[in-house]
């Protein structure tokens, strides 16, 4: 296996094609027990869809300003600046063309119901107001609603930035700290994606033969975060 | 009272009210808290120099002229909306205040602006078109601290000029009546049309039409319980058989056995037949109710007859004859064994022997032809009494299963009525729902037309030049209120 599949010089041998390797092992079990092969498929669409991000905040505060810098940022940074603390494999699903979907919610809008914040990452956008240490109200009671995986907040003007309590810090938009920041809880994110895949993998009844197959996928990635090995 | 002066009161007490109370030079300030309310209500009570009017500013109360602050940092949300209808309810005139137009300046400032104005139309059309007038506090308090002929420039500049002049031309049309009528009378209108618009959209007889549509497609039917009837008679059928075979085989065995007298065996068979007999009518009583309905209380099985009484017949004779003939060979063969009688003892002896063969023989063939007798009669009564018990339980099955299906007709029946009854009520439930809906619908367009001969839909036709903003002139500088015109 792997002959066929060798990426970039820079990424190791063990690393690459995670998705072709999950795809062969659901192919596998597939052939052994079918009831078993379709949840395995099923878990791999689970793990394998994109990381999603919502970019949250009321109208006219420069939620598409954050976007567009997102969309650069968040690729670099997880090229560069995060690829020592991050598994190479985590880093190539995020960097496929799937790999992180972000979308853009409005929050407090008139005669619309506002938008459930449960992406597995939340940036919300705040904007500087008159009284720079202030927050709207409609602002706060969503950032408390919210129940996403990982929020970030951050202003999009360079103005003075409002205080959202101790556990929240709210970054600049210009501030390296923001875009790593959002890279590490998208990676968080899909680390933890790995993990339940992993879980899932382990739960999954199979025939003797199959059960032999998934237990030796999950023995070679002891951790769920570093792939599945056939 | 009018008619007008009457709906309006109904509609729209705060306005009714407005229109009741004096004009007054109060402005109510409302806004989300951090846009710099207080701030700004400084610089307007310090920007003033026009005293004839007498502005004041007040946080809450009810005041016909109404200032909306809001911030240049976001569009207008629910939040604001929500601050502004609990505002301004009694309200004639609203002015919208863009605060900290310094923190986004040009192009951003002009956006958010032309959004506010926009949702501020759609949200409250009755207001006419709300001016939302750019202004920044920091900077006319700077002007302020300049002071002079810079400091009324640099004050037009900030906006706090043009947005004093907008609420004093907003107060001064407030003192005007007709101006606050029509106000009023559009505000109303606006109620009334929302109103007739939630009735029209609002359908309340979405539940029972579903009730309706659900009884009428349900099965008008009597589940019969005649399988039941069935099973029960054939097990009922099945036990008489069992007990009826167990009868039988007890009775041949105490007639072989000769255990029993062959007389005593008739009132035997009557006892055991009665008890087989009161076992079933147990039965069918513990399964099918006490007694039938329809009077069909005859005895279980059939009575037992007598026995055939014995009858001297042909094989008697024939007995008879035999004996004799076998007794006297008997008596023959004694007296010439003996040999030294003489002839008239012998003939005696002989004579002796035949009658009590003759009499034994013909006894024991009578006891077993009426053993055999006894034996068939009882056998014919068993099948006798098994027709009858068969007969009766059928009968019984047969009554049961009419009764049940009677009852379940009649159940049907009363069913069916029930659910017509039901139907009947729920169609009266909708007509009464679309009769009340629609006469509320024309209460409201009765109203409507006594407010007065306006288009439908044409709000604020009489506040529409209020919120307009006369240029105002500061030392002779003509100063545009349109900022990046």
């Amino acid at each position: 296996m792997g002959d066929g599949d060798v990426g970039d010089g820079d990424v190791g041998d063990g690393d690459v094609g995670d998705g072709d390797r999950r795809r062969r092992l659901a192919a596998t079990v597939d052939g052994l027990d079918p009831v078993a092969g379709r949840a395995v498929h099923d878990a791999i669409a689970r793990a394998e869809g994109p990381v999603r991000v919502q970019i949250a905040g009321r109208a006219g505060t420069g939620r598409s300003t954050v976007r567009e810098h997102l969309e650069v940022s968040v690729r670099e940074h997880l090229e560069t600046s995060v690829r020592e603390h991050l598994e190479t494999s985590v880093r190539e699903s995020l960097l496929s063309s799937a790999g992180v979907h972000l979308s853009v919610v409005t929050v407090d809008a008139p005669d619309v119901p506002d938008p459930v914040l449960d992406a597995d990452v939340v940036v919300y956008v705040l904007p500087t107001r008159p009284d720079a240490s202030s927050v709207h109200p409609a602002d706060r009671a969503a950032v408390v609603a919210a129940n996403p995986g990982c929020i970030v907040a951050v202003v999009a003007g360079g103005g003075a930035r409002p205080d959202l309590g101790p556990t929240l810090p709210v970054h600049a938009l210009d501030d390296p700290r923001f875009d790593a920041a959002v890279a590490e809880c998208i990676a968080g994110a899909h680390r933890r994606r790995l993990d339940v895949f992993a879980r899932t993998l382990a739960e999954i009844p199979a025939s003797p033969a199959a059960r032999d197959v998934l237990e030796a996928a999950l023995d070679d990635a002891p951790t769920g975060t570093s792939g599945v090995h056939p | 009272m009018t008619g007008v002066d009457d709906v309006l009161r109904r509609w729209n007490p705060h306005g009714w009210r407005r229109l009741h109370t004096p004009p007054s030079a109060t402005v109510r300030v409302v806004g989300v808290p951090g846009t710099g309310l207080g701030s700004l209500i400084t610089e307007l009570e310090e920007a003033g120099d026009d005293t004839s009017i007498g502005l004041r500013f007040v946080r809450d109360g009810d005041c016909a002229v109404v200032l909306l602050v809001t911030d240049v940092s976001a569009v207008l949300g629910r939040t604001e909306f929500g601050v502004l209808d609990g505002a301004a309810r009694g309200a004639v005139v609203v002015v919208c205040a863009l605060t900290a137009v310094d923190l986004r300046p040009g192009q951003q400032e002009q956006v958010i602006r032309d959004r506010d104005a926009e949702l501020l139309h759609r949200h409250a059309p009755w207001f006419g078109r709300i001016d939302v007038l750019p202004v920044s506090a920091h900077a006319a308090a700077h002007a302020r601290r300049l002071g002079g002929d810079v400091g009324r420039v640099l004050a037009v500049e900030s906006g706090i000029v043009d947005l004093r002049a907008a609420l004093c031309a907003a107060v001064t049309a407030t003192q005007s009546a007709r101006v606050v009528r029509a106000a009023v009378l559009a505000r109303t209108r606006a109620m009334i049309l929302d109103e007739i618009r939630s009735l029209r959209t609002v359908d309340d007889t979405v539940d029972p039409r579903t009730e309706r549509l659900r009884l009428s497609s349900a099965r008008v039917g009597a589940q019969r319980a005649r399988s039941e009837v069935s099973h029960a008679r054939t097990e009922i059928l099945h036990d008489a058989t069992v007990r009826l075979r167990a009868v039988a085989s007890r009775m041949s065995e105490s007639l072989d056995g000769g255990v029993i007298a062959p007389d005593d065996i008739p009132g035997l068979l009557a006892a055991e037949l009665g008890d087989v007999a009161a076992a079933v009518a147990d039965a069918a009583a513990q399964r099918w109710g006490p007694t039938s309905a329809s009077g069909l209380d005859e005895p279980v099985g059939a009575p037992v007859p007598d026995p055939p009484e014995r009858a001297g017949v042909f094989e008697d004779r024939f007995a008879l004859v035999l004996g004799v003939s076998a007794g006297a060979g008997l008596g023959k063969l004694l007296s010439t064994s003996i040999g030294w009688l003489p002839v008239a003892p012998a003939f005696a002896l002989s004579v002796a022997c035949g009658g009590v063969a003759a009499w034994w023989l013909v006894r024991m063939r009578r006891q077993l032809a009426h053993r055999d007798r006894i034996r068939r009669w009882v056998s014919d009564e068993i099948a006798v009494f098994r027709a009858a018990l068969d007969r009766w339980i059928r009968a019984r099955a047969f009554d049961v299963d009419d009764r049940l299906g009677r009852a379940a007709d009649e159940r049907g029946r009363e069913r069916a009525a029930a659910l017509v009854d039901r139907i009947a009520e729920i169609d009266e439930e909708i007509r009464r729902r679309d009769g009340v809906r629609r006469a509320r619908i024309a209460a409201c367009e009765r109203d409507l037309a006594t407010l007065g001969p306006f288009g439908t839909g044409t709000f604020g036709a009489g506040t529409e030049p209020i919120g307009r903003v006369p240029r105002p002139s500061v030392d002779g500088f003509e100063v545009s209120t349109d900022r990046n015109g």
